[in-house]
């Protein structure tokens, strides 16, 4: 078997769970998910959760947990609805880019800093960052009250086009692309896994992990400025989240992350993070399309979650009986030969 | 040395005891009560400021501007009566959004010394030990927008001698008119539901609004989505109802914090798919730029909301009229609020204007007296039952 086709196989394989997945919502529910436009929409749910995950994915692959990339991408995303309105695509991308970059370097370097853990530095920005929206949203209100309503600040109209069908699915390419680039060929990308794997081992080959921490938080903002931009012409508008609901944004990405990783024998992170996340649309679609209660929804979104975070454990226990099955085999073997 | 010691010791306990009653007797004697009146215009002669003692009442209320700008606009409106009145409004940030974090914030208002406490709460989990901590404490209280569901634990609130009553809207009922009129002025027969996280005592009640009314009219209730905390999450709510159910015609945003842009948000999916103009809205809970979402060819057709400022306004004026002595039996105060409806553009831009206006209060001055102040409870039912965004309007100017 040559490597393309090796690769087209595993490629086969990664695809497997999300339709398998969709599969049994096609047999349960044919008339509501069997159509083009369902798929679509499933692929289009996708894209947010996907260029976040791919900002997340360095920062948790170096061990750092990041519940306050919500809130940045939400100021961020607001940033960019004003750089459009002065700047066109470019006023966008540079105003989502400097804040996102501008606030992942304020959380990294009081991680990197003050040596606090990631989790406790994460919730007190996102608090800090949820009232800064708050605030940005509420003088824009008042200062420009053509572009926001003082709840949320509107996105450009001519540009709305770059969240929908099929510019988002083009940006999406691209991005996978990028992601890619920086996940294969940076030295921080390398240095973040050597950190999230053994940080001592890590020290000892010369590798600050603190600086290598700070870097993911720096890399991951370029993705989640992406991501805030898409999502802000994907709902043509920004609003501001409180109480620490802006947290949540980041489950579903991190969900992803996690089954991109577990897919890595399979297919590069870029592929398998987009699958991951497609999983989820395609769970999300069908729970709604199931007419499920509320109630229901959440019993088994906890329960895929749970099975999720359970799967580098179960890979490693099936590897571990496989080593360990060889290994009898083996000493079978050599028992038998030896007689 | 020793009795020295103790010699000094009891003598400054001694100075501390004195000036701490004497502290005490000071302040009640140099209570600015003057200022207050003399601000109110001489409400006295008008029955209906606070008269049972020279001390300038104090009343608590949880400061929740930030959350959204209903809050703002009745705090704005309640600080403007309690000024006309003479009374002090005690604003307490809240210390937290869950039952624990309510309860340390009346307890902090308790400990700030307020006569009375205008409460309010999420859930129904924290009304019992609310009334025991007020009567614990002797503190005046009234429920402000929420409707006691339990019936043992409404009776024994109500039993308690320092309630001083409730006010809140018919949530239930304002569910079911707003499907009964997308039934009934748009045709919608199918329904989905983009609702607020169960638990939430209001979002509950109108939960069984909306179900009652699907029976009762016969929509098909199709799915529900709860759990919504950014305009992304509406936005991809609407999108995967839409292309699940190619039928719907109706889509219900129950409200609450939800509607930060969840309008933008649901607009644009429908726009995405050119079902602007052929799925109809209804929401509860007022929204900034509801404008721009209604209108012909627009999905926005009904939102009601407005009840929680005008639950503030009530409360306030029932535990003002309390203190002056104007329910004389003290049978707690129970009003019933109504929501206000909002159907086209220029319904949205007025309740902006008068109702909901974060820059200027409801009314002021002696039209707190003409209205509300030193008016029994059925003049205060009889004002809500009236109460329309072109009332606003008039006492606004």
């Amino acid at each position: 078997m040559n490597k393309v086709t090796s690769k087209l196989l595993n490629l086969l394989k990664a695809c497997l769970i999300p339709t398998a997945l969709y599969l049994v919502l096609l047999i349960l529910i044919p008339d509501r998910v069997g159509n083009l436009d369902s798929i679509l929409s499933m692929l289009s749910l996708a894209v947010v959760p996907t260029i976040v995950a791919y900002g997340v994915h360095f920062g948790f692959v170096s061990g750092i947990m990041d519940f306050s990339v919500g809130s940045r991408m939400v100021l961020s995303g607001m940033c960019a609805c004003l750089g459009g309105y002065y700047g066109g695509v470019v006023g966008m991308i540079a105003a989502a880019l400097v804040s996102s970059l501008l606030l992942s370097a304020i959380v990294g370097g009081l991680f990197a800093g003050l040596k606090i853990p990631s989790i406790v530095i994460s919730f007190g920005s996102l608090m800090v960052f949820e009232i800064g929206a708050v605030y940005l949203v509420r003088w824009c209100g008042q200062a420009l009250p053509d572009i926001s309503t003082g709840q949320y600040i509107k996105a450009p109209e001519n540009l709305l086009f770059l969240g929908a069908r099929p510019w988002n699915f083009i940006i999406l390419a691209l991005i996978a692309v990028l992601f890619d680039v920086a996940n294969r060929k940076t030295k921080i990308a390398t240095q973040a896994r050597v950190v999230g794997s053994d940080e001592l081992i890590a020290r000892n080959i010369g590798i600050k992990p603190m600086r290598v921490k700070f870097s993911t938080y720096v890399l991951g903002s370029v993705f989640l400025a992406l991501a805030s931009i898409q999502s802000a012409c994907y709902s043509s508008a920004v609003g501001y989240s409180q109480l620490m609901t802006s947290a949540s944004m980041v489950f579903r990405p991190m969900m992803a992350v996690i089954i991109g990783i577990s897919m890595a024998g399979l297919v590069r992170h870029s592929v398998g993070i987009f699958l991951g996340s497609l999983c989820l649309s395609v769970m999300f679609t069908g729970i709604i399309a199931l007419g499920w209660p509320d109630s229901l929804q959440n019993i088994f979104l906890g329960v895929f979650l749970t099975a999720v975070l359970a799967l580098p454990t179960v890979q490693r226990f099936l590897a571990d009986a496989k080593r360990r099955r060889a290994a009898k085999k083996h000493f079978a073997g050599l028992a038998a030969g030896t007689k | 040395m020793k009795k020295l010691l103790s010699v000094l010791l009891a003598l400054s306990m001694l100075l501390c005891l004195l000036a701490g009653c004497g502290g005490n007797q000071s302040n009640s004697g140099n209570s600015p009560n003057a200022g207050g009146q003399s601000d109110g215009g001489g409400q006295n002669d008008q029955g209906g400021g606070p008269s049972q003692s020279d001390k300038t009442y104090r009343l608590g209320v949880l400061s929740l501007g930030s959350l959204t700008t209903a809050f703002q606009a009745a705090t704005l409106s309640l600080q403007d009566m309690c000024d006309t009145a003479g009374v002090e409004l005690v604003q307490v940030e809240l210390a937290g959004y869950d039952d624990q974090g309510f309860l340390t914030t009346y307890e902090n208002m308790i400990n700030m010394g307020v006569d009375g406490v205008i409460a309010y709460t999420f859930s129904e989990g924290t009304i019992r030990l609310l009334a025991d901590l007020f009567e614990e404490n002797d503190v005046d209280w009234f429920l402000a927008n929420r409707q006691i569901s339990d019936p043992d634990l409404k009776e024994y609130v109500f039993s308690k001698s320092n309630f001083v009553g409730n006010c809140y809207c018919t949530e239930e009922q304002m569910a079911y008119n707003i499907v009964q009129q997308l039934n009934a002025d748009y045709g919608v027969k199918n329904l989905a539901v983009i609702g607020l996280t169960q638990g939430d005592l209001n979002g509950d009640l109108r939960d069984q609004g909306i179900a009652s009314a699907c029976s009762d009219l016969g929509v098909t209730l199709l799915t529900e989505t709860r759990g919504i905390s950014t305009v992304g999450d509406v936005s991809n709510a609407v999108e995967g109802i839409i292309s699940s159910y190619p039928e719907v015609d109706g889509i219900f945003i129950v409200g609450g914090s939800i509607t930060t842009g969840a309008l933008a948000g649901a607009n644009q999916s429908l726009t995405n798919h050119n079902l602007s103009d052929k799925v109809a809205i209804g929401m509860i809970d007022i929204a900034a730029g509801m404008s721009e979402f209604m209108g012909e060819g627009k999905p926005l057709k009904i939102v009601a909301g407005g009840n929680l400022v005008m639950d503030y306004i009530f409360a306030g004026a029932s535990m003002i009229n309390h203190f002056s002595g104007v329910n004389t039996d003290k049978t707690p105060y129970v009003v019933n609020t109504n929501m206000l409806y909002i159907y086209t553009p220029e319904d949205a831009a007025d309740y902006d204007a008068y109702c909901e206006n974060t820059e200027k209060p409801l009314m002021s001055g002696d039209k707190w007296y003409d209205t509300l102040l030193g008016k029994d409870l059925a003049d205060i039912q009889a004002f809500s039952d009236e109460f329309s965004i072109a009332q606003a309007k008039s006492l606004n100017q």
